[in-house]
């Protein structure tokens, strides 16, 4: 079955890219893949604490909040969805499933979270758009 | 969705956004509307005898061919697909236009004619990401 991928990390951009991903699963016949990605938290080994481990705890539980959140959106307007959530930069975790033949369709906010509240567009749809091999929808 | 807006500069990039346009705007019987945009482009020398009415009419009628034939390559299905012609700096003018006249999506090649051949995305499908606030679907 086609697939469309969406970044999602529930910022303002991701969630109205939601909606516009919903309406291009539709009209593609296809389902939605919803991503939303954990960022590593880079520590040496001895370093590694209680503290950090609560924090990638916390971390998992509210992308899980937020992947639900978007597959119960998605499955309200009749589309199949899932969510992932996975470790690693959102821009190479979405390029690497967009490889997919599955695949027919990027979607990703203007800017996320992450992005300084001035810039038009953010890091993370900037490196998407320049390298997917697919077709990417920007949200603004 | 109700109206998609594709930028056409005859290139195959161009072409399969028109293709990708028409196949999301089916489902929802949207209008497709395929624009060619003028350059402000410096009056070459060697047309310094045509006059510059004359010369812009000319620009005109071989923007209007580029419309007709992508037009021609099309299977609309049904799909309503007329055609306009604008003028000025390409990516500011089509996302000017989008916005004037309501559009719901911007439909775009990643590279146009331009486009150096390794570049991925060009210049035009750059800047209009940048700054379209409808949102935008760059196809490769």
């Amino acid at each position: 079955m086609p697939a469309v991928l969406l970044g999602f990390d529930g910022s303002a951009p991701s969630r109205r890219a939601l909606t516009q991903a919903v309406h291009l699963a539709q009209v593609m016949g296809a389902r939605l893949e919803v991503v939303h990605a954990l960022a590593p938290i880079l520590l040496a080994p001895s370093t590694y604490s209680q503290a950090v481990a609560d924090i990638e705890r916390k971390e998992r539980d509210e992308g899980a909040r937020l992947l639900a959140e978007a597959v119960a959106e998605a499955t309200a307007a009749g589309v199949t969805a899932r969510g992932t959530c996975q470790l690693g930069t959102p821009a190479e975790l979405l390029l690497d499933l967009a490889a997919s033949d599955e695949v027919k369709a990027l979607v990703v906010g203007s800017r996320g979270r992450g992005a300084v509240a001035r810039v038009l567009l953010g890091s993370v749809a900037d490196q998407i758009v320049k390298a997917s091999p697919k077709p990417v929808l920007v949200v603004r | 969705m109700k109206k998609i807006l594709v930028a056409i500069d005859g290139s195959e990039p161009s072409l399969k956004a028109a293709r990708m346009a028409v196949d999301i705007a089916k489902p929802d019987a949207a209008a497709v509307t395929l624009a060619y945009c003028i350059p402000p482009i410096v009056y070459p020398s060697e047309m310094a005898w045509v006059p510059p009415v004359e010369f812009e009419q000319q620009q005109r009628q071989a923007a209007e061919a580029v419309l007709i034939q992508a037009r021609e390559k099309l299977v609309p299905n049904g799909v309503n697909v007329d055609r306009i012609v604008l003028r000025g700096p390409v990516a500011e003018t089509i996302a000017d236009e989008a916005v004037a006249n309501r559009y719901d999506m911007v439909v775009v090649g990643s590279r146009g004619h331009g486009a150096v051949k390794r570049l991925l995305v060009g210049s035009v499908a750059t800047r209009l990401v940048h700054i379209c606030e409808t949102p935008i679907l760059v196809v490769r």
